[in-house]
């Protein structure tokens, strides 16, 4: 068996290092996406005072949840494209498949997500769905 | 211009500047990582804000144990690698490439610089190593990609890995042999 030599003298390795070498541009507008993320994460979607104490919980969280709602209560047809929270309103952008009926899709998925909603935060949040795209079967 | 720790320490004290100072300048390098991680342009995107906000509620429990960029870069990986752990397992990362341009090399080409035959190449042979990159384990892609194309030396690697030199050094090695290997069959 041949002795095993260092990977960083062979001659390919230099594609290695030219590799390293190659500038990955950052996506325009990432560094504000970044910080109205993290603005989200910061602001207070729900207060809710108890007699225990408060319940508060983050716009971003409510993003997560509506957004893994969305995404798992789908009808078919329906693919979810962003969710927002804005003015205190769950905002679900959504593409429908060409066919299908699209305000009873909307309608069925925003009844599905403001009762899954409500049911984990346990109170009642407003949901709007909007369909903002078509996309062929 | 203020230096890491003392914008870290800032904006633990709720300073929003000193916080976009720090997005600002380490938003590049940790998208890069993301990208060479997962491969894809859209995840790289989701792991860096997500390692914005863990990074962002973790700010008053830095230690100073480690660089503030070697922090980030910990923060970063991490996000990465939960990515891809979460990603439905319908395509191996073993299974031969699709037709047509990845989406990191798409992600990774949109920065090559159309120039002189030569370039045109090298470029090609760069395609085919972060190509190969992407195929590895991720045991082994992750130290390579810290240490070969990020450049952190093994001692940063080890700590943003949590994993002591020695074991970090055996593991690249395995990964460097294995990238030849994959870069000959070509």
């Amino acid at each position: 068996m041949a002795p095993e030599t260092d990977p960083e003298q062979d001659p390919h390795w230099d594609a290695v290092r030219a590799a390293a070498r190659r500038r990955v541009p950052t996506p325009p507008g990432l560094v504000e996406r970044v910080l109205r993320a993290v603005a989200r994460g910061r602001r207070t979607a729900l207060d809710v005072p108890g007699e225990a104490g408060r319940l508060r919980v983050t716009e971003q969280v409510v993003v997560r949840l509506a957004a893994a709602i969305a995404a798992a209560r789908a009808p078919a047809g329906v693919r979810i494209s962003a969710v927002a929270v804005e003015d205190d309103v769950v905002q679900v952008l959504v593409s429908v498949r060409f066919g299908v009926t699209a305000d009873e899709a909307a309608e069925s998925l925003r009844q599905e997500i403001t009762a899954e909603l409500s049911r984990q935060l346990g109170v009642a949040t407003a949901v709007n769905v909007h369909v903002v795209d078509v996309h062929p079967g | 211009m203020s230096d890491d720790v003392t914008l870290v320490e800032r904006a633990a004290d709720g300073d929003e500047a000193a916080f976009g100072a720090l997005v600002r300048r380490h938003t590049p390098r940790m998208y890069r990582v993301a990208l060479r991680i997962t491969g894809s342009a859209a995840e790289a995107e989701d792991v860096v804000q997500e390692a914005w906000l863990a990074a962002w509620r973790s700010l008053g429990g830095f230690r100073h144990e480690s660089a503030v960029s070697t922090w980030l870069y910990r923060v970063v990986t991490n996000g990465a690698l939960a990515i891809l752990r979460r990603r439905k397992p319908t395509i191996s990362l073993d299974a031969p490439e699709p037709a047509g341009r990845s989406t990191l090399d798409s992600a990774l080409l949109a920065a090559a610089d159309p120039g002189p035959e030569g370039r045109v190449v090298r470029a090609e042979e760069v395609d085919a190593v972060l190509r190969a990159i992407g195929r590895l384990e991720l045991s082994q892609r992750v130290p390579l990609v810290l240490r070969e194309l990020e450049g952190l030396s093994y001692e940063e690697v080890a700590d943003v890995l949590d994993v002591n030199v020695g074991a970090l050094r055996s593991r690249l090695h395995r990964a460097r042999v294995a990238l030849l290997a994959e870069l000959r069959e070509r």
